[in-house]
């Protein structure tokens, strides 16, 4: 029903822009009509530049969420094994996870240079802080009767954390996996388009600031298009992955 | 004497610092529990009760005294003695109710083979009357069904030992009564040694071979009754002699 509600508006939108285009209600060069901009993103994608750029920030960002993935769970499985570690993440956390990652570009470009690598750092600064916050608290909200239960048949401490502890926590990874999502997409187009103007990486972010150099607006609406439908598509993914999982087993409710 | 005694609880006492004060939840309790036995534990809110089940579960140290489980000094909580709480969110949401009672059957090496670990699981379902749950994730059951299953989860792993802390507290009156009857049934068919937490007489009454009554005051345990009542639900007489000398335990200090 919500599915089919959205579709209706996006229909709307759709129509309104593309008969506002038309009819010259707004400047052409302005608004290309969307016919023709869906027309430019087909020929963009699958012939153009914009598909390569289109998977290199993809290929990016997943890695970088890999990364973070691995990274916050090492520093979580540390912070169960000692109340000091603990103690110095959660400071950190609070230190770093207010903090824009385009905020610190600027000095990582000054200590590291250009490259991949620092767009891997900053995916990383968007992810790691959200999701370590998140795990921590999940794993502190692990009621205490599946931790009795799994003592009580005697687990080991690994074993129930394996078995036991770990799914508990599964609500709290997904939420913080889809904040940190959203922070290092952001993140990342912002820091395609800085790199932009020195011309070095590519990207979404690039190739619309690039596009609005050559004041071709019809190839910035592609790729504008390109990220608000990569963004909804995976916010389905985390849709789906909540209702096989967490909703599932009445752990969270459907969102 | 000793010998026979499947628990034997051995001058048990426990206090808890809490902002500075000292408090007394259980002072110098002996108690001896024959195998096969259904003994309750009846006293007010707060009287230690639960610190007492979670002591012999071995969940909890006591700062004097000894558990003895089949004669052997229980320091490490293991399947022989399993913990069955009020919470209904006992089970684990994640797994199917058949899962739940496979997952420790299995992880305890109870029964590896995946295959008899589910016969024994729906086995114990149906015994404990949800044959045609088993499928089900706990969170599309009532309260009363969890603890039905939760009783299954434990059974299945045939612990020498079951203890029970007011598992039917949060039920409404009839599901209480209905668990209350099978329980006593079902623990009797699998001659386990059951240790049953109550503030409730009439439960204490209607279950328990024996009725250990505490205190209010520093966790003393102040008698054990002997149940005559037990099992003579249509002897209203006996029943209420039999609650006059419990509620005597309970008031006098």
């Amino acid at each position: 029903m919500k599915f089919i509600q959205n579709v209706f508006w996006f229909l709307l939108i759709i129509i309104f822009w593309e008969v506002s285009s038309r009819l010259n209600l707004v400047n052409q060069y302005l608004l290309p009509p969307f016919s023709k901009v869906a027309e430019r993103l087909v020929l963009e994608l699958f012939t153009g530049y914009l598909g390569l750029q289109v998977l290199n920030s993809l290929k990016l960002v997943i890695l970088g969420v890999l990364m973070s993935f691995g990274l916050a769970s090492i520093i979580a499985l540390m912070c169960i094994c000692s109340k000091t570690i603990e103690s110095l993440v959660s400071a950190l956390c609070t230190i770093f996870n207010p903090l824009p990652g385009i905020a610190v570009l600027p000095l990582l470009m000054i200590w590291f240079g250009v490259g991949n690598g620092i767009m891997l750092a900053l995916i990383v600064h968007g992810v790691l802080w959200p999701l370590t916050t998140n795990l921590l608290v999940g794993f502190r909200s692990i009621p205490t009767v599946y931790k009795e239960w799994a003592k009580n048949i005697g687990l080991s401490p690994v074993n129930s954390l394996l078995h036991v502890q770990i799914f508990s926590v599964m609500p709290y990874l997904v939420a913080g996996l889809r904040v940190g999502w959203g922070r290092a997409w952001r993140a990342l187009i912002g820091a395609e388009m800085v790199f932009g103007m020195i011309g070095t990486v590519g990207g979404v972010g690039y190739y619309i600031y690039t596009n609005r150099a050559y004041a071709n607006v019809t190839n910035v609406f592609s790729g504008v298009i390109v990220i608000i439908v990569i963004g909804i598509l995976v916010e389905q993914a985390f849709r789906l992955l909540e209702k096989n999982t967490t909703v599932k087993w009445g752990m969270s409710d459907e969102s | 004497m000793k010998a026979e005694a499947m628990v034997s609880i051995e001058g048990i006492s426990k206090s808890f610092r809490n902002q500075g004060k000292e408090l007394n939840v259980l002072h110098n309790i002996s108690i001896d529990i024959d195998n096969g036995e259904f003994v309750c534990i009846l006293g007010h809110s707060g009287c230690g009760k639960s610190t007492l089940l979670r002591i012999v579960a071995a969940l909890e140290q006591p700062d004097h005294g000894r558990i003895l489980v089949d004669g052997v000094s229980h320091r490490y909580p293991n399947r022989e003695v399993i913990l069955l709480g009020q919470d209904f969110n006992q089970l684990l949401p994640w797994k199917k109710i058949v899962n739940n009672i496979v997952h420790p059957l299995r992880a305890t090496r109870k029964i590896s083979n995946r295959k008899a670990a589910k016969e024994r699981a729906l086995e114990l379902l149906s015994a404990v009357g949800l044959s045609g749950y088993s499928d089900y994730y706990p969170h599309q059951l009532s309260g009363g069904m969890k603890q039905r299953a939760a009783v299954a989860r434990a059974l299945s792993l045939e612990p020498k030992v079951l203890l029970m802390d007011e598992p039917f507290a949060a039920l409404d009156d009839v599901t209480r009564k209905q668990l209350r009857v099978l329980v006593r049934n079902i623990c009797e068919q699998h001659n386990v040694t059951t240790l049953f937490v109550t503030h409730n007489i009439e439960e204490a009454i209607t279950l328990g071979n024996r009725i250990v009554v505490m205190g209010k005051l520093a966790g003393a345990m102040r008698g054990v009754v002997l149940n005559e009542a037990y099992q003579k639900p249509d002897e209203k007489d006996l029943r209420i002699r039999m609650r006059s000398k419990i509620l005597d335990y309970l008031e006098n200090q």
